[in-house]
Order: C-alpha cells, then structure tokens, then sequence
C-alpha cells in the first residue's frame, strides 16, 4: 500500500533533565552538559541507587494552579507543558481549525506511579474507605493524551501506547500513520514520564538496571564506555505536532522535518533482555528505512537507544552496523539526560530534528574508554558539525518492542 | 460541639480541599455552580470532613448536597 500523504513535524516541545523548553534543551545537549544528579525527590539514603534525571525547574502549582496541579499527576503535568511549547511553537490555531482533524497519541510507559504509590499506601495504612476519589483518573498513563486534547480542544483520534522505553516513538509513529491513512490532519504526539518515586527506584534497582555510580552521578550514564553499569532513570516529557505536508504549507506553518519513515518490530525473545543478534532492532531499523525509500548510505545520524546498560549498547551496535555499516555518526544523548522511559522515544525524535536544522550532532558524554564491542563513531564528548539530511532514531523497550523513525529535512 | 466552631472547622476542611478561602466557603453556594466542585470533589471534601471530624458521612446524592448547607446540615448531625 502506498500513501500520498506526507508528515511534516511543525512544532516542539520538551520538560527534561537538561531543561525545560526546546531552546534551553538543546543548548545543553550541544554543550554537552549533564542533566544527572543526586535524587532528591524522596530521601533515598536507603536506597541503592541515589541520582537521577530529575526536572527540578518545574513548579505545577505555579503552572496549572495549586488546585488542578493536585489532580494532575507530575506526568501530565509534564505532557500538559510540552505540549503547550509544541502547540505554540507550530503556530497552529486551533479557532480556525476542524476540531475533529486534530488528535493526540501521548505515550508512558508507566502512567502516574506516584500516585499510584501515594494511594495504596493510603489503602493499606488507612483503609479503602480513605482512597482519593481522583487516583484512578490521575494513575492511569492514558491521561496526559486526555488532559492534552481537553487543553487544546482536539477532538480527533486520540490514545496512549504503552510499550515501555519505546512508548513514545510508537506515538510518534501512529500519529505518522493516522496522518497518513487520512484519519487526521494534524496529530499531537510525544510522551511523559515521571516515575522517580520509591517504588520505581526500588524496582529499576531491584532488576540491576541501574547504574549505581552514585558519587559521580555526572558520569553515571555512559554508554558504549567500558565502563558502563546501567542506566539512569530520568523524568520528563517531549512533544511534536505532526501535520499532512499539504496542511501545514496552506496554512504558512513553519516545516521542521519530515518523518518519512516509521519501523516497529518485536524481539520475541525475553521480558528485558534484547535479541542477542539484535534481530527485532535491525528488523524496525530496515522497516523505516524501506518505508522512507531511503538508503543506508543517506542516513546521516542515528540518535542510539544508549541507555548505557550493558546488553543495549553492544546489541545495538551490532544492529545498527548490520543495517547501516560502521561509517554513521551515532550519538546517545541519554548520557546527558538519563532514561527518559516511555518520553525517551520524543525526546530524542526532538533531537534528530534539531540536528537536521541546525547541523550540529549531540555528542554522546563519558565516553573515555570505550567498550571493545562498542566500535562505532558515538561523536565522542563534544558536538560536531555535519550536515545532516537524514536522521533515525531508536527505540527499544522491555518486552521487546523496537520502534524506529526516521526524519528528513524538508 | 459548638455550631460556629464546627462551621470553621468545616469550611477550614473544605477550603483545604478546593484551594480556596474559608471564609469563601459560605453556607449559599453551590458546589458545582459557585465552587466548581464535581462529583469527585465533592467526594474528596467528604473524605476531608470525615477525617477533621472523625465521622463517617454515609453515601450521599449529588443531588441531595447542591449547596454548601447541604452538606453542613448532615455534618452537623454527625458530630
């Protein structure tokens, strides 16, 4: 089946580790400045891990009203403000558009686990009568898809897809396809996530997963270094306004991208572990790829996974060198915002945009002694400039699913 | 228990609630219409009130509290 519609990105939003704001994000990426430090979100001093990703310029109460920020969980407050930035930024006027032709797919991986927490801690300490009559509408991860189209007023397709650290690549890509199949002509997508919480810690900490360098959370995540020891749990949300080409252009709107390519895949193979081969990674990585009709060799950048565990980055390298050879330029910039989770997959599509339009690659930070499995050009610590018409960005997440987008500069 | 001591308390325990003024909480509005509080806020005010003044306040009607006196009504024959 071919498509006549074409989707361009218009406007960006993003709440992270590294700032709030595309213009502040970025800078820091370039500069290569981390966003990790000490968690302090809750006393962790027991804890195994004690750093994070955290968003600690962000005051809900000031932003949404102290009331409603009590019925808002942190990841929809985060997906509220990143998708007001993206809305803004693409100029769309939703007074002079048909409500019905504009929807949201807002991704998490895990939903409001804060709250969550907070609740059956309150069932169990309590008892069920004192259960908070708005911890089901604030817990459940498809809010921040409602919260955004209340707050626009988007009455198209909407939904949440919840595929853990490829959550919102996979919106990315049903927006991509809704746009397409003509279901809509503009789409609202990204992700959010906020699961720095007790519970999230203990449980990421419990699985290994995490890194534990906690006397240096600046160099916690390294990916593709030797001296790698998992990821760093981050907080934040990103967003894009994706629109039909011919849409956008009637209406004067700056065009960002294009996304011309959308590859999903599973490994089939274990609950966390990827595909020893990578298979489900280089089958998604080839789906783009073939849905863009673009070659290997024109791909410019790829944003990586990185998480910095050890099994992602050699698997990933191994799928990225099979599809693409070992010429691209590859960067993790989770090595400066940490694991976004499920808002990992719009964030870093946010960054193979910037890279398209202002041709500078994001390094990949803490990279000193790089892994021997690891042998690909990761633009090592400090940006660089290439001019870049091609990028793709990877998503992989427990459970083994695997998205990849691809961007073209318009 | 003192009415005007249970009124303050009351309008204490709700104005906690709806991030709003005590002294806004007067015995004339209405929950939705002066208040903006849904059914779930209304219920959240419940909770509220049955732990300020250690009461159950049994299953009530939207329709049976419109108003702010309502509610002070079935608190006050509970304390």
């Amino acid at each position: 089946m071919t498509f006549d519609r074409r989707v361009v990105v218009t406007g960006m939003g993003v709440v992270s580790p590294v700032g709030t704001g595309i213009k502040d994000a970025w800078a820091s990426l370039i500069d290569g400045r981390s966003g990790i430090g000490p968690l302090t979100h809750f006393d962790a001093t027991d804890y195994p891990v004690r750093i994070a990703g955290q968003v600690d310029d962000f005051d809900p109460a000031a932003i949404f009203g102290k009331r409603r920020a009590k019925h808002l969980d942190r990841f929809a407050q985060f997906g509220l403000v990143a998708a007001a930035e993206a809305v803004e930024h693409s100029g769309l006027d939703m007074g002079a558009e048909d409500a019905h032709r504009v929807g949201v797919v807002f991704a998490s991986g895990i939903g409001g686990m804060g709250t969550f927490e907070r609740e059956v801690r309150t069932l169990v300490e309590r008892g069920p009568e004192w259960v908070n009559p708005y911890f089901c509408p604030m817990m459940i991860p498809n809010m921040a898809a409602g919260e955004i189209a209340m707050a626009i007023g988007a009455m198209g397709h909407n939904s949440c897809t919840v595929t853990a650290c490829a959550a919102s690549a996979h919106a990315l890509g049903e927006g991509y396809d809704t746009i397409r199949l003509g279901r809509a002509d503009t789409m609202v997508c990204g992700g959010a996530e906020a699961g720095l919480v007790p519970i999230g810690i203990a449980g990421f900490a419990a699985m290994k997963a995490l890194s534990t360098r906690n006397d240096e959370p600046e160099r916690a995540s390294r990916p593709f270094d030797a001296g790698r020891d998992g990821f760093v749990a981050a907080e934040g949300a990103a967003c894009l306004v994706l629109e039909e080409r011919g849409h956008a252009l009637a209406r004067g709107a700056t065009v960002l991208a294009e996304l011309v390519g959308f590859g999903s895949s599973c490994d089939a193979h274990h609950q966390t572990a990827p595909h020893p081969r990578g298979e489900g990674a280089v089958a998604s990585m080839r789906g783009a790829l073939h849905e863009a009709g673009i070659a290997p060799a024109e791909v410019g950048y790829v944003n990586a996974h990185g998480t910095s565990t050890p099994p992602n980055d050699r698997v990933e390298t191994l799928a990225v060198k099979a599809v693409l050879g070992d010429g691209v330029p590859v960067s993790s910039t989770k090595s400066m915002t940490g694991h976004l989770l499920g808002a990992a997959g719009a964030f870093e599509a946010f960054v193979c945009v910037q890279v398209l339009n202002h041709g500078v690659l994001p390094p990949t930070i803490n990279l000193e002694d790089p892994d021997p499995d690891c042998d690909l050009d990761y633009v090592p610590n400090v940006a660089r400039d290439a001019d870049v018409e091609v990028a793709m960005t990877n998503s992989f997440g427990f459970g083994g699913h695997n998205a990849t987008l691809v961007f073209r500069r318009p | 228990m003192d009415r005007d001591e249970v009124l303050s308390r009351f309008q204490t325990a709700v104005a906690d609630v709806l991030e709003a003024e005590p002294a806004d909480i007067t015995l004339d509005k209405r929950w939705a219409e002066d208040l903006d509080a849904d059914s779930l806020a209304i219920v959240e005010c419940t909770l509220a009130l049955n732990d300020e003044f250690g009461i159950t306040i049994p299953d009530i009607e939207p329709d049976d509290v419109r108003t702010v006196a309502d509610a002070f009504d079935i608190v006050m024959n509970l304390v």
